[in-house]
């Protein structure tokens, strides 16, 4: 499908509200619209970084001095309140899986998730995916980079270790190499074959997964509802895969260098974040969830001379002065790289001006506080997507409004009715 | 009487292994595992079992999800497009393999003087064909090999000594393949054999020990010239998976009969159970429209093969449920043997496991236990040492620790291998050996090399290499650099990550996690003194001290390790280390007396087989297992302790044998 045609029709456009009206602009194609998420664990220091002024003469605080080049297409949003994080509201202090779980999905985890089943909710990029059905390969990427939380005791890791979620029992595990990304995204496809060739290979292809949904009609009737669960998630799958490999074998965009294997940390997250950009412009995809790390990451930087691990400076930043300078200077560096990042689209053409101004990206984190574990008040950097009437270059103080409100903006960035997603969101935070 | 009126149908047959009941029925709560999604290892080594491929077919697979502590848990693992698009993607190239025709020749790739794909740095000279490399000279030679397999390297050299003879280091693709001594000036072959896949490779050629710069006279290499002959045993023909899978047809076009018999061989052994004749219809109906719609016979049976390989029936463990009005069945000779290949192999079932699931053996105790033991012994049974003691005793781990460079300098890759090495062996030494389980936790002697030797500050045999066993002073796993790095921070040991891993993965009894309405650094003003005091301070007298009294006495009587594990006296902050603690009363001295404790505990045996029985079953174990892992543990004490005393009492059991009806979230 034509992916402008796709934009155009009315259930798409229904939500639009910050599109600016400009005279002639039917005339022009309308801007595919892409959101993108990149995680940061471990928190904001929001004491640190909020400014003491709101609006557009805000001081950019020298953490956030990446964004300088890109003041006028960034917002700094603060005093959001992650109302979801069960523990935080009620004791004032949480931790780290009730914040990372419930940062994309607005969910609070369930009393007995410690040792009970694994039981969520959909995240923002999912219900948007799942609205919009994007014509794309992937409908979404979720992208990470490799480190993982396990604890022995506890049915838990799955909170620490995903952000996206396909529904209240289907958690999309990150891919975290680099190559194997870039494998899945244009390795398919023999370039030997003719055209004719392919086309009968991937019917072949399609044919096959076609098939195996009819075992699982027969399979149904010897299985319980835990079981049939699975099954359900294994027939989804399936039928994604079908709409992946026929996206992919009608896309046509040329192959960047390929990453290398080994990578440093550092060189890993720029090698992602090169990817998502290529995913973007290739338009493989319009939603990309990527976590930086997992929470609770005990990442060292010694590329900038941190040693001690990013966990334990999210702790004792409120009563050790060198670890609050290590502790910020991670997270400038990871700010930096979401600068270059967004600078990176910023230098790409597309439809109506350049990729950021028809991409809502987010940098986000689970706390605004690390030490105490709470998400209230936290801060997060909305840059781009200036096609959907966005309006940057300044400090929007939200004033404890939910952070819930945020994600539905995004919804409404990407022309989805945001009224059912979220279950503490009180509107939609105006980013116009 | 079920049984009577079966044989009594069927005099001549055997007992049929569905629907008969295993003798004698084991007792206790049986429990209900979710459908379980082969795990990457699973997926890597069934792969591999099935193809005869040793290759990595689980690269592009997300990461698996895991919970208590394991990657196989049915519950918790769950199957997203990421999965299913990495799992196709490696069935299409298997598919793309199975159809290949190979047309490889033995030939030689000839490199002398200059030429393409030659270039040098450094110091040297090319004169009359012959290449001279003097001090850091380099020769470097980009080869486009075609072919896969074993390749030989030779390298026509002479050298010209100057304080003794100069020695010629060969590497290919930046790995040291070779050195030799050359020690006259005669040319001569130097032979390498190689194993090296199609495409571009790099050969550089050099001097391992060049004069100091600027010497006279300085050694000298002589190239006269380098060949790459191979492959050695160039492949013609049908490629090997073919001839695997389809011996019936092993040069192609295979006819209808042997497709047939091709899709029940295979399916049976990717479905860990026969084909019915309904699946078999299914999977013939997905060749026949490859056929029908102008597929070659080779494509229409490579199609029933990526069906057979893309079915739920291959991608999870089906397991019936129990009949209606029935709580309770006990899984059928199949059910139990891919249970058995999965627990014991991290794999599929063999033809002699398939064999004992049809004659009904697995459905018997001895059945059970001659499969155990004779799989115990197979290699395949590594497994356990990569994904049971990978996980229980954090061997995984080692490969995620980043030690703080500045503080380390000592560690590097080779000391990380090491340290996983000898835990590995320490594992294996049990999982795969006749120890008992006190041995791992007790014993004063452990395997290491002259790496961890260093690291250890012990003594290492003159004429020792590799992996030997030597008295460390350190006692059992919990003295171990691989446990002790694992469980600290990246610039400082962790009393509290040590504590919590002794007293969680050893003796199945960790404190909860805090409670939310305990904030654990707030208002924390650091005091005067040792790390340890500071964190005794922390804890205060309150509440925390109730959970931390355990976990911290088990940690600080390890104080005498620092974050990579290397002996101390002081702590990060330069106060001496005070290892004496009291442990539930008892007063232990140093990570000897609590090796000895752990040992001598009861919990020891009984949290191994919590652990295993968790492994073997793929779900997680709760308060209405407690009889029947009691009973176990009794077993598996009174049989000695060994792993295979273990896997016995566990395969026998009734959470490994049957699966109940019981309402799972």
């Amino acid at each position: 499908m034509n992916r402008r045609l796709f934009l155009r029709s009315a259930a798409a456009t229904l939500w639009l509200p910050f599109l600016r009206s400009a005279p002639g602009a039917a005339a022009e194609p309308e801007a595919v619209r892409r959101t993108v998420w990149f995680f940061m664990p471990n928190g904001f220091a929001s004491t640190e970084l909020t400014p003491a002024v709101a609006g557009p003469g805000y001081e950019l605080p020298e953490t956030l001095s990446g964004l300088a080049p890109l003041r006028s297409r960034v917002t700094l949003v603060t005093g959001l309140d992650n109302v979801a994080d069960r523990n935080g509201q009620q004791f004032g202090f949480g931790s780290h899986e009730n914040c990372s779980a419930s940062l994309l999905t607005d969910r609070t985890l369930p009393a007995d998730y410690y040792t009970g089943p694994t039981r969520l909710g959909i995240s923002v990029d999912q219900f948007a995916a799942q609205q919009l059905r994007p014509p794309t390969p992937y409908t979404s990427l979720q992208l990470g980079t490799g480190e993982r939380w396990i604890n022995a005791g506890a049915n838990i890791d799955t909170y620490y270790n995903n952000l996206s979620w396909a529904n209240d029992a289907t958690p999309l595990a990150p891919l975290v190499d680099p190559l194997a990304v870039f494998n899945r995204m244009f390795g398919g496809s023999d370039p030997g074959a003719s055209a004719e060739e392919q086309a009968r290979r991937l019917a072949l292809r399609k044919s096959v997964l076609d098939a195996t949904t009819e075992r699982t009609r027969s399979l149904q009737g010897r299985l319980d509802a835990a079981d049939r669960a699975k099954l359900e998630q294994y027939t989804t799958a399936v039928r994604a895969l079908e709409l992946r490999l026929e996206g992919l074998a009608s896309a046509s965009c040329d192959a960047p260098d390929a990453p290398d294997a080994n990578l440093s940390y550092p060189e890993r997250l720029d090698a992602m974040f090169d990817l998502v950009r290529v995913a973007l412009t290739c338009d493989y995809t319009r939603i990309v969830t990527f976590m930086g790390a997992t929470t609770t990451s005990l990442t060292t930087f010694p590329s900038i001379g941190v040693s001690t691990d990013h966990h334990t400076l999210s702790h004792n930043f409120e009563y050790s002065a060198p670890d609050l300078v290590d502790y910020l200077r991670v997270q400038q560096f990871y700010v930096d790289r979401f600068a270059a990042f967004c600078q990176s689209l910023a230098d790409s053409p597309d439809d109506g001006g350049d990729l950021l101004s028809n991409t809502l990206v987010s940098m986000v984190s689970e706390f605004g506080n690390g030490n105490y574990h709470v998400s209230n008040p936290m801060m997060l950097v909305a840059a781009g997507g200036e096609v959907g009437g966005l309006r940057h270059g300044r400090h929007l103080a939200a004033d404890g409004a939910p952070h819930a409100n945020y994600l539905r903006a995004t919804l409404s960035f990407l022309g989805v009715d945001p009224a059912d997603f979220g279950t503490n969101a009180t509107g939609t935070l105006d980013l116009a | 009487m079920f049984l009577l009126t079966l044989l009594a149908c069927r005099p001549d047959a055997g007992p049929s292994p569905r629907g008969v009941p295993p003798e004698p029925i084991a007792p206790g709560h049986a429990g209900n595992r979710t459908l379980q999604r082969l795990n990457r290892s699973q997926f890597q080594r069934t792969l591999r079992d099935l193809t005869g491929l040793d290759r990595d077919f689980a690269a592009g697979m997300p990461p698996d999800e895991s919970a208590f502590g394991f990657d196989n848990l049915g519950a918790a693992l769950s199957l997203s497009v990421g999965h299913l698009e990495a799992i196709e993607a490696v069935v299409d190239e298997l598919a793309t393999e199975l159809l290949s025709e190979k047309d490889e020749a033995t030939r030689t790739w000839e490199v002398q003087g200059e030429g393409p794909g030659v270039s040098y740095s450094g110091d040297g000279t090319v004169f009359g064909g012959t290449s001279y490399l003097l001090f850091d000279g380099t020769l470097s030679a980009t080869l486009p090999l075609e072919g896969d397999g074993e390749f030989q390297l030779v390298v026509v050299a002479a050298g010209e000594e100057a304080s003794g003879a100069p020695v010629l280091e060969i590497e290919v693709d930046g790995a040291v393949v070779a050195t030799e001594e050359l020690l006259d000036r005669s040319f001569r072959d130097v032979v390498v054999d190689l194993d090296l896949e199609e495409g571009l490779h790099v050969v550089t050629l050099r001097i391992a020990n060049p004069s100091a710069a600027g010497a006279s006279p300085r050694r000298t290499v002589g190239i006269d010239r380098l060949m790459l002959t191979g492959p050695m045993r160039p492949e013609v023909g049908r490629t090997p998976v073919w001839r695997k899978l389809v011996p019936c047809a092993p040069d192609g076009d295979p006819s209808p009969a042997c497709q047939e018999q091709v899709f029940r061989d295979f399916g049976l052994r990717a479905w860990r159970r026969p084909l019915t004749d309904d699946d078999l219809a299914w999977v013939r109906a997905l060749a026949d429209a490859t056929y029908a719609a102008g597929g070659t016979a080779d494509e229409s049976l490579v199609a029933g093969l990526r069906g057979l390989l893309l079915a739920p029936e291959f991608l999870f463990r089906v397991e019936a449920l129990p009949e209606a009005g029935e709580s309770e069945r006990a899984l059928d000779g199949y059910e139990v043997g891919a249970r058995l290949a999965a627990f014991l192999w991290s794999s599929t079932p063999d033809d002699e496991l398939l064999a004992a699931a049809a004659d009904g053996s697995l459905l018997r105790d001895d059945g059970l236990d001659a499969q155990v033991e004779r799989m115990l012994d197979d290699p395949r049974a590594r497994s356990l040492v990569d994904d049971l003691a990978g996980q229980w005793f954090d061997l995984r781990d080692v490969a995620l620790v980043a030690p703080d460079a500045v503080m380390f300098p000592s560690f590097d890759e080779a000391l990380r291998d090491s340290m996983r090495e000898e835990l590995a062996l320490l594992s294996e030494a049990w999982l795969l050996g006749d120890r008992d389980l006190r041995w791992v936790v007790e014993t004063d002697e452990t395997w290491i090399d002259e790496r961890l030797a260093e690291h250890y500050r012990v003594p290492f045999g003159a004429g020792d290499t590799g992996f030997v066993p030597v008295y460390t002073g350190r006692i059992g796993i919990t003295g171990t650099a691989g446990f002790l790095t694992t469980h600290a921070r990246p610039a400082r040991a962790s009393a509290v990550s040590r504590g919590k891993w002794v007293l969680e993965n050893l003796l199945c009894d960790a404190p909860p996690p805090p409670p939310p309405t305990v904030n654990m650094m707030m208002n924390f003003e650091p005091v005067e003194g040792s790390v340890r005091e500071q964190e005794e301070t922390l804890r205060g007298e309150g509440s925390c001290q109730a959970c931390h009294a355990s976990m911290d006495a088990v940690g600080f009587s390890l104080g005498g390790f620092d974050a990579v594990g290397a002996a101390r006296s002081t702590d990060e902050l330069g106060w001496p280390v005070d290892t004496a603690v009291v442990l539930d009363g008892i007063a232990l001295a140093d990570q000897a007396d609590l090796a000895a404790y752990v040992a001598n505990d009861p919990r020891l045996p009984r949290c191994a087989v919590e652990q295993t029985l968790t492994f073997a079953v793929g779900r997680p174990v709760d308060d209405a297992d407690d009889p029947v892992i009691d009973a176990l543990t009794e077993a598996f004490v009174a049989d000695g302790s060994t792993f295979e005393a273990l896997a016995k009492v566990v395969v026998r059991s009734a959470p490994f044998r049957r699966r109940s009806l019981e309402e799972r979230p």
